[in-house]
Order: C-alpha cells, then structure tokens, then sequence
C-alpha cells in the first residue's frame, strides 16, 4: 500500500507536492453505464411481468432457471463496477519535489511503474479538448524530458492547468536549491 | 427416449460461477490493499463492496429456499409446459 508520506526509495528532504488520480467524470460514468445494466432489464421485466415473465417463474424447470441467470446477471454486473473502479483507482500519478511517479494499472495483473527525477524534465505542457473537459476542467499533462519521446502522460487529470503550474513551480524551486547548494560547496578561488 | 434432468444440475454452471466471482474479487481487493493509497477512501469502498455482495449472496441463498432443488424433468415436457407465444398471456 502507498502511504502518502512514505513512498517508496524516499529522498532526502523529499516531500510530496500532489497525488493525482484520473479526473471524477470516470466514476461517474461507470456509475452510469451500472445503473443502465441494471435499468434496462428491470424496464423490460417491468413491462413483460405479467404477461411472460410471472407465469415462467411458476414452472418448476425454468422458474428456478430464471432466479439462477437473474442472480448471476446481478452479480456480475456488480464484480463489473468493482473492477472497473479498481482499474481507475489504480492509475495514479504521483508529484515531489524530488521525481514524478507514473503508476499505471493496465489490467488486473499488468502494472507499470516508472519514475523520473524532477531535475531531467524540460517541458510541462497541458491540454483540456473537448467540451467537458472544458465545462469540468479535466485534461491530459504531458511532461517531457530531454529525449525526442514523450515520458510521462497524464491522463484525464484534474485541473491540468494548475498541475503543470505546480510541476514547473516545484522544478524552479529544486533548480534554485540545487545552484544555492552547488554555490556553497564551489571553493573561494585563491587570490594569489 | 426421455432424458431426465435433475434440477440441481443447474447449480454446478452457478456455484463455478460464484467461485469465480469470490476469486476475481479477492484478486482485486488484494491489488487494492497491495497497490493502492493508503486513505479512507480506498477502504470505504472496500467495506461498501464486501457490504453488498454479502448481502447479495445472502439474497441468493435466500432465494434457493424457494425451490426443490431435488427433482427431475424430462427434457420433452420441459418444453411443452410453455407458451410458444412469448408475448401473449398464457390462458
């Protein structure tokens, strides 16, 4: 498990500036696709009840058929929100002032893992298109490095203006400690 | 030639299916706990998850209670016991 103060490999003086999961529109469409999966059969019973389904429940073979694939149906579709919360859940990107956490759930036992240090990163670029992305501002932060591919994608995060401000933020004031500490352990030349 | 079929048969297709409802469960709640960030909003939806599929398949036991799961049909009167006509009431 992650703690939020103790990642994993800490720095010295690390401290973590933010935790970011995708933005909440995707729970809110698992929701959603859920409560169609349980909607739409309930509709359709609702309407056929009398006239098909009731006198199908009394058959002795195909009543308990029905009760057998009806649960099954339920729980299924249950195991299916969990899962699909699991796999949102999951995906997590993670900002100190030392390195970024790219944490990626790509199935159930398919994970990546990457890390890059805060001092390589040489542009943070954010992106919002789309019409909800624009309503709920939600977006994608790109963070690239000094190589020709892209690093470290953040996708469908929230406030992604705000992120990149904080990573650049963050990555002016590691660069401004580091020349501060690189200063004082230059030695005085020798005046001679 | 008539084919008996004894109704608990049903269950074999359903009990695998539980099992592996159980097992994929486990095997996400494992990369939960494993995995996840430690906050009480990881494991409120644990709680709420294992809530309600509890209380899922205590419905579903409660609801074997209500058949016999012990006797046997023929194949041929299985399907002459229902209407051919889905959508018409049975008279």
């Amino acid at each position: 498990m992650i703690h939020p103060d103790h990642l994993p490999h800490t720095q010295n003086g690390e401290k973590t500036i933010f935790f970011l999961h995708r933005h909440w529109h995707v729970v809110l469409q698992i929701f959603l696709a859920i409560l169609l999966l349980y909607l739409i059969p309930a509709i359709i019973l609702f309407f056929f009840w009398s006239s098909t389904i009731a006198p199908l429940t009394s058959h002795p073979f195909l009543g308990p058929l029905l009760f057998l694939v009806a649960s099954a149906y339920i729980c299924g579709v249950w195991l299916l929100a969990f899962v699909e919360f699991v796999d949102y859940y999951l995906d997590v990107w993670i900002v100190t002032n030392k390195r970024i956490l790219n944490i990626e759930q790509l199935g159930l036992f398919h994970r990546t893992a990457s890390e890059l240090p805060l001092n390589v990163v040489q542009d943070v670029t954010s992106e919002v298109k789309g019409i909800l992305p624009t309503l709920f501002d939600f977006g994608t932060v790109y963070i690239q490095t000094a190589g020709e591919t892209r690093r470290f994608v953040f996708k469908e995060v929230p406030h992604p203006e705000k992120v990149k401000e904080q990573i650049i933020a963050t990555l002016e004031q590691e660069r401004v400690r580091v020349n501060a500490s690189a200063k004082s352990t230059v030695p005085e030349p020798l005046h001679l | 030639m008539n084919i008996s079929i004894p109704l608990f048969i049903l269950l074999v297709p359903f009990a695998l299916f539980l099992l592996f409802y159980i097992f994929y469960s486990l095997f996400n709640l494992y990369h939960l706990l494993r995995y996840g960030i430690s906050e009480y909003k990881m494991f409120l939806v644990i709680v709420v998850y294992m809530g309600i599929s509890i209380f899922l398949f205590g419905s579903v036991l409660y609801g074997f209670q209500q058949f016999d799961w012990l006797v046997s049909f023929d194949l041929s009167s299985i399907f002459s016991n229902t209407s051919t006509h889905l959508f018409e009431p049975i008279l």
